[in-house]
Order: structure tokens, then C-alpha cells, then sequence
């Protein structure tokens, strides 16, 4: 057996050797003038176009971006420790792209598209430029259907669609990143294939999240694009039109893909550091003045495709981290008027224990309950305006212990609606949980159950549906809203449930 | 003797006159009580039979019923230990069919690794060979065979400019 | 005819004979269309063989250590 792979090995060798061909042409070259910083300043380099790519030798290559009358300003793609004044440089032609396949789902790849997780080489199906421009307004199509995101909160109030953008801001550890994760989660049976991009995190956290994306089986159909914290600032800035890129293959071919940009913030960075170094003028706060093109041209991609163009569709989830929850800062109001919504995390809810720490009145989605199922929409339609109304009394609370029975009433039943939105970062629930369960809470079968024990409830309350009452979830599956039967069914599946469990549901003493 | 015959006729008419109304007034009465007397304790010995007997009957129902709830529980009983087992073979099987997934993806690994040192023993055999060229060109190049080497090159440029 | 210079960088191994250089100038005038040519010679042995000339940044690589890199890059990309 050895003998045998010695011999292949030899005669593939020399096979190869006798097929090369070696031709004297005319090749484009520049002389290295000076560099430093991660910038390389060339002279020549005639007919160089904007954004090639540019070898740099031992395997190492540049990004043009500065093209000057005499000189060519190159931003090296990771080390090249090798250069020095007056080395040659070639030009190689290309233009910026990724190799793609569909063996690209499951792997972990850098900003140029090589792998990084050690699982062998990556096949190439397809070439993808970086940058691209976004399809134009005829080929694209209104988002109509939802993205189940699996928190309830989300779903019920602040709809995602595919094809949208929604903007999931806060400060930090306000668990921006558990909200994208947990939209992952879900789409397990969702058949939406999922781009996570890593700019500028901890090499330590995003191993922590491929470990749980494995260990949940997501892993499947999520390709990570890693360019973490210790990578130059030019593989941060190409690392969401990587992903981008990534997810418009799958795009092309009719699928729907949800991408994540973890986060714009340490990206929007990365690019003041290269104008900075390139030397670009500045502009406020030393960005350079084309930071809202950046971000514009990217999340632009994101779009829903009609059917003539295959029908696929590219949902982005960008993520901003705010200073002390100041949203009026430079780069998040960029942000915020190029998606069509954001999730707004506080610190405030965070430390108060409600979990995920979403503050409804601030959040917004501008697709709305045209990406909701009818379902949903019948239970949560009342659930925003009774949380507003919460909202507006529970200051007025604080102060006044003397309380009318119409005030007590709103106050109690928010305090319950605010209760049942509390859900665990890894535990997605399914559109039909979320229904029926929101539907308890709104109709006041929670009333009376304590505001502690809620979690419990919901948790008992599902499995009991679940084994006594499946045709409940099958008929919201498969009617995708509560025909009259189901609800007279769900009431009483409700009644029966909190009489059987008094110990969550504590039965009013007889006078 | 005279008066004492008419005595004793008044005394034998007295007498059956006395017997008459006590049969009347005391015999009937009293064989009547006794009568029903008897008919009494006829009915409470019946009755009593009829309570042995119903007592008699709730013990054989009670024995039937034990014997029921006996079977009932023997039933259960096997009907949870066939569950059991058959959870059992389901939760061997799953662990079987893991282990079998482990080992599988284990082997699917190593092939991998074997693949991927293959390919780097051919690049490093490659770059060898490369400079191996280097070296044997370098040293068969005199003087005249380099000198005619640029002239065939020139030519070639020449040609490309 | 205006009077044009070009300057134009030839590499070789070992130093160039002046019938080769000869040669040189008269098909750059020719080719070029200039009236001058100033020939920078630099002999480089690590060339090991071959000649390399570089006009305007435009480079016309005929070196053995050229063709060998070429070689190699070509080999390691089709592993």
C-alpha cells in the first residue's frame, strides 16, 4: 500500500512538471517605495485598477486603493514582514473575490475566503466579487414573509421579514450578540442558510460561539467569517463584503440567507484606521467622509428578489455597540437610517434582570405585521398598546400607593405581559409556542400567577400542551392563523391546565 | 246432700261460665300473642338467614373483586415492565447508533488529516524539485551556453515587445 | 522627428557582450518609436541565466530564476 502511494505521488509529480508551460510575456510591475503601517507605497504599477489585487511575493497580497498620478497606495492583507524598499511588486489582475461553493456551510473562513478551521481545502464553485453593486429596484420584490427569530419579544412586536434590515443596537454586554446567535438557533427547519461575520471580536468568543453553534447543530448551514481582533485592520474592513459576497451566492441561486455583522462598530474603525494611514482627509470624529458609503453599499445588498430573479432573499442583522446608550453618536445614526428598523438594547432592563433587554417603545421594524403571520398578529395585536399603556402608569406608580381599580388592572396585567416576554438567550420558541402562549398571557389567564413563577409556568405549560393538546400547534401550523374552533380549544386547554396546576396558579380563598 | 248438689250444679255453672269468658277474654288473646309471638321470631330467624346470606354473598364479591385488582396489577405491572425493556433496546440502540456516528466521524477525520499531509508532502516535493533546478542549471551554465542562453531569450523579447 | 530618451533597466547573470546590447537599442528605437536609448546594465548572478528587461514599469522576464518561479507558483497552485 505504501509502495503504491509513493509511485501515484512520483508520477503525478512529473506529470505536472511536463505540462507546465513557461512563455516569456510582458508582466506589470512597481518598485516599493516605502512602507509601513500595514500601507505599501508603489511606484509603476502602470494600468492598475482600483481595488486589485496586487502580489506582493511569498504568497502575500495587496488591496489598491489609493491610485495616485506617480504613486500607488496598497493595503497589505495580512503580514508581509518580507517587503522592503525597492522590491518588485506585481499586478495579478484581479479584482478582489472569494472562491465559493456549497461546501462553504459549516466552515470558518478569513477576510480573502481561505479556511482557518484546519478542515482541509476549500472547493470553488464560483468566484464572487466583494464589491458589487446592489441589485437595482425593478429585480427586487417587498418583504412579505417572516423570519422567525424565536424571541418572543421580536417576533410579536418588532417583525422581521426576509430581505430586511434590522439594526440590533445597545451598549455593551447588553446581549446583542445572544439575540443574533438565538436567530440562528432557530432556523434550524427554516431552510435559511446563515453568515455570521466577526469583526474585531475575541478570538476566545467567537470559539466559544462556533462551540455552541456545533454542539446545537447549526453548524450545518452557518458559514463564520472570522476577522477577529488580532487580524490586520484591512481583513476587518473586507470581512463583511466577504460575507456578503458568501451570502449572495446562495442569493443567486434562490435561497434565503440571514447575515449577521458582529459588529459595524469595530468595522467602521478598521476603515478610519486604513483612510487614516492612507492618508484621506478626515472628517468627524477622524472618520474618513465616506464612512456612511461604506455601510450603505453593504447593507444595500440586502434585499428580497423577485421571482424572475430567482426569488431568494438576504436578511441583515447588522450590530452597533452605542457609547453610555448614546444613539445619536456618528456611526449609529448612519446605521440607523440605512435599515429599515433596529432592536434597541438598554443596559437598564439588562441590570433589572428582563432578559433579552429589549425596550419595546424605542425598537421599531418598518416592515411591520406585513411579515407576521395571521396568527400572531391576532394575539400580539393588543400586546404593544397594553405594554405602552404599563409603560406610562408605572412611573405614575412609583409615586401613588393610592391606586384606582381600572389603574391597578393595567398595571397588574403589564406587569404579567412584561413577565411572559423574559426568555432564555438559547431556547428559540417556535411561531406556534410563541401564539399560544402569548395569547394566555394577553386574555388574562395569567393574572393570577405570581410574577416569579411565570417562567415556570410557561415552561410546564408548554410541555402540557405539547403531550395533551398537539392539534392545537398542528392547526396554527398548518392554518397559519386561530380559526374559532382552535381557540375555543385553547381556552379550554388553558382552564384545564391552571386548574390542574394550583400550586403556580393559586385559587382564590373562599370568603 | 240437696244444697250441695244445686251448689255444685251453681258451682259447675259458675265454673263454665268463668272457663267460658276466660277462653274468651284470656285463651284467644293469649294463643294470639303467642301466635304471633312465633310468627316473630319465624320472620327474625328469616331475616337473619337473609343477612348470613348477603353478608355470605358481599365476602364472595369481595374475594372477586381482590382477585380482580390482583389480576389488574399483575397486568400493569408486565404492561411497565415491557416498557421498560423496550425503552431499554430503544436507548442501547440510540447509544449504539451514536457510538457508531463517533466512530464514523472519527475515520472521517483521519482520512481527511491523511489527505491534507499527503498534499503537503507533494508541495514540499514540488518546491524541492524547484530548487534542485536552481542549483543544476546554475552549475551546467559556462560562459558560452549563457551567453547564447540571452541571445535565445533576447530574442523572445524582442519578439514580445 | 522629436528627440525622445528612454531609459530602460536590463538584468542579466553575467555582463552583457556589446553586440548584445547593440541589439538591444536598435529594437527598442525601433519598437518604441524613441531616438535615444540609455541602457542601465545590473548583473544579478541569482538570475542564474537569461536576461530581464524593464521598460516604463513594464517588465519582459526571459531569466531562468524567473521561469523557475513561474514553475513553481504553477505547480503549487495546482496541488
Amino acid at each position: 500500500m505504501k509502495k503504491n502511494t509513493q509511485q501515484e505521488f512520483t508520477t503525478s509529480i512529473t506529470q505536472l512538471i511536463s505540462n507546465l508551460e513557461v512563455n516569456t510575456e510582458s508582466e506589470a510591475v512597481g518598485t516599493v517605495l516605502s512602507f509601513g503601517d500595514g500601507v505599501v507605497s508603489v511606484t509603476g504599477l502602470d494600468d492598475v485598477q482600483s481595488g486589485e489585487l496586487i502580489d506582493l511575493g511569498e504568497n502575500q497580497y495587496g488591496l489598491a486603493l489609493n491610485l495616485e498620478k506617480k504613486r500607488t497606495g496598497i493595503v497589505v492583507l495580512g503580514d508581509a514582514s518580507h517587503l522592503s524598499a525597492g522590491q518588485t511588486v506585481r499586478r495579478t489582475g484581479r479584482i478582489l473575490s472569494v472562491g465559493v461553493s456549497d461546501a462553504i456551510l459549516g466552515r470558518v473562513v478569513d477576510a480573502l475566503g481561505r479556511e482557518v478551521d484546519g478542515k482541509g481545502d476549500l472547493p470553488v464553485d464560483k468566484y464572487m466579487l466583494l464589491e458589487k453593486r446592489a441589485p437595482g429596484i425593478m429585480p427586487r420584490q417587498s418583504v412579505s414573509v417572516p423570519l422567525q427569530t424565536g424571541i418572543k419579544a421580536v417576533d410579536a412586536m418588532i417583525p422581521i421579514g426576509r430581505g430586511q434590515r434590522e439594526l440590533i443596537i445597545g451598549d455593551r454586554s447588553t446581549g446583542k450578540t445572544a439575540v443574533a446567535l438565538g436567530t440562528i438557533l432557530n432556523q434550524a427547519d427554516q431552510n435559511v442558510q446563515c453568515v455570521y461575520v466577526c469583526i474585531g471580536q475575541k478570538r476566545s468568543s467567537l470559539a466559544q460561539t462556533i462551540q455552541i453553534l456545533e454542539d446545537r447543530g447549526a453548524m450545518s448551514y452557518t458559514t463564520i467569517v472570522s476577522a477577529t481582533a488580532s487580524s490586520s485592520a484591512a481583513e476587518q474592513f473586507l470581512a463583511p463584503y466577504t460575507g456578503q459576497a458568501i451570502a449572495e451566492y446562495f442569493l443567486e441561486k434562490g435561497k434565503d440567507v440571514l447575515i449577521i455583522f458582529d459588529d459595524l462598530t469595530k468595522h467602521a474603525q478598521a476603515y478610519r484606521e486604513i483612510s487614516l494611514l492612507l492618508r484621506r482627509p478626515s472628517g468627524r470624529e477622524a472618520y474618513p467622509g465616506d464612512v456612511f458609503y461604506l455601510h450603505s453599499r453593504l447593507l444595500e445588498r440586502a434585499c428580497r428578489l423577485n421571482e424572475k430573479n430567482g426569488g431568494g432573499s438576504v436578511t441583515a442583522l447588522p450590530i452597533i455597540e452605542t457609547q453610555a446608550n448614546d444613539v445619536s453618536a456618528y456611526i449609529p445614526t448612519n446605521v440607523i437610517s440605512i435599515t429599515d428598523g433596529q432592536i434597541y438594547l438598554e443596559s437598564d432592563l439588562f441590570n433589572a434582570g428582563m432578559k433579552p433587554a429589549i425596550n419595546v417603545g424605542l425598537s421599531v421594524s418598518r416592515v411591520g405585521s406585513s411579515a407576521q403571520r395571521k396568527a400572531m398578529k391576532q394575539v400580539a395585536g393588543t400586546m404593544k398598546l397594553d405594554l405602552a399603556q404599563f409603560r406610562e402608569l408605572q412611573a405614575f406608580a412609583q409615586f401613588s400607593s393610592d391606586l384606582d381599580e381600572k389603574t391597578k388592572s393595567v398595571l397588574d396585567r403589564g406587569e404579567h405581559v412584561n413577565a411572559i416576554l423574559k426568555q432564555g438567550w438559547d431556547t428559540p420558541l417556535k411561531m406556534e409556542e410563541q401564539v399560544v402562549v402569548i395569547f394566555a398571557a394577553v386574555k388574562g389567564y395569567l393574572d393570577k400567577v405570581a410574577i416569579d413563577d411565570i417562567q415556570k409556568w410557561e415552561a410546564e405549560y408548554l410541555e402540557y400542551m405539547h403531550t395533551s393538546y398537539p392539534h392545537i400547534f398542528e392547526s396554527i401550523t398548518s392554518e397559519l392563523k386561530i380559526v374559532e374552533k382552535t381557540e375555543d380549544d385553547l381556552k379550554a386547554a388553558i382552564t384545564s391546565f391552571n386548574e390542574s396546576h394550583p400550586n403556580l396558579v393559586p385559587v382564590a380563598q373562599e370568603e | 246432700m240437696d244444697i250441695q248438689l244445686t251448689q255444685i250444679l251453681f258451682q259447675i255453672i259458675n265454673f263454665s261460665v268463668v272457663v267460658g269468658a276466660l277462653s274468651f277474654l284470656l285463651y284467644k288473646p293469649v294463643i294470639k300473642i303467642f301466635d304471633e309471638r312465633s310468627k316473630r321470631i319465624a320472620e327474625g330467624e328469616k331475616a337473619a338467614a337473609k343477612a348470613q346470606k348477603a353478608y355470605a354473598d358481599i365476602e364472595q364479591k369481595q374475594k372477586s373483586v381482590e382477585a380482580e385488582l390482583k389480576k389488574e396489577r399483575n397486568k400493569v405491572i408486565k404492561e411497565a415492565q415491557a416498557e421498560a425493556t423496550e425503552r431499554k433496546e430503544v436507548i442501547i440502540a440510540d447509544a449504539k447508533a451514536k457510538a457508531k456516528a463517533e466512530h464514523d466521524e472519527m475515520r472521517a477525520q483521519w482520512e481527511n488529516e491523511k489527505a491534507m499531509l499527503l498534499k503537503k508532502a507533494e508541495k514540499d516535493m514540488a518546491a524541492a524539485v524547484i530548487t534542485v533546478a536552481e542549483k543544476v542549471i546554475g552549475d551546467a551554465l559556462d560562459e558560452k551556453k549563457a551567453s547564447k542562453l540571452i541571445d535565445t531569450e533576447l530574442k523572445n523579447i524582442i519578439k514580445a515587445l | 522627428m522629436k528627440s525622445t530618451d528612454l531609459t530602460i533597466t536590463v538584468a542579466t547573470a553575467i555582463t552583457l557582450s556589446s553586440s548584445q546590447e547593440k541589439a538591444i537599442e536598435k529594437a527598442v528605437k525601433e519598437k518604441r518609436n524613441v531616438s535615444s536609448v540609455t541602457i542601465e546594465k545590473i548583473v544579478d548572478p541569482k538570475l542564474i541565466g537569461g536576461i530581464k528587461l524593464t521598460i516604463n514599469s513594464v517588465e519582459y522576464d526571459g531569466t531562468v530564476a524567473g521561469k523557475l518561479a513561474k514553475l513553481k507558483s504553477q505547480l503549487m497552485s495546482q496541488l
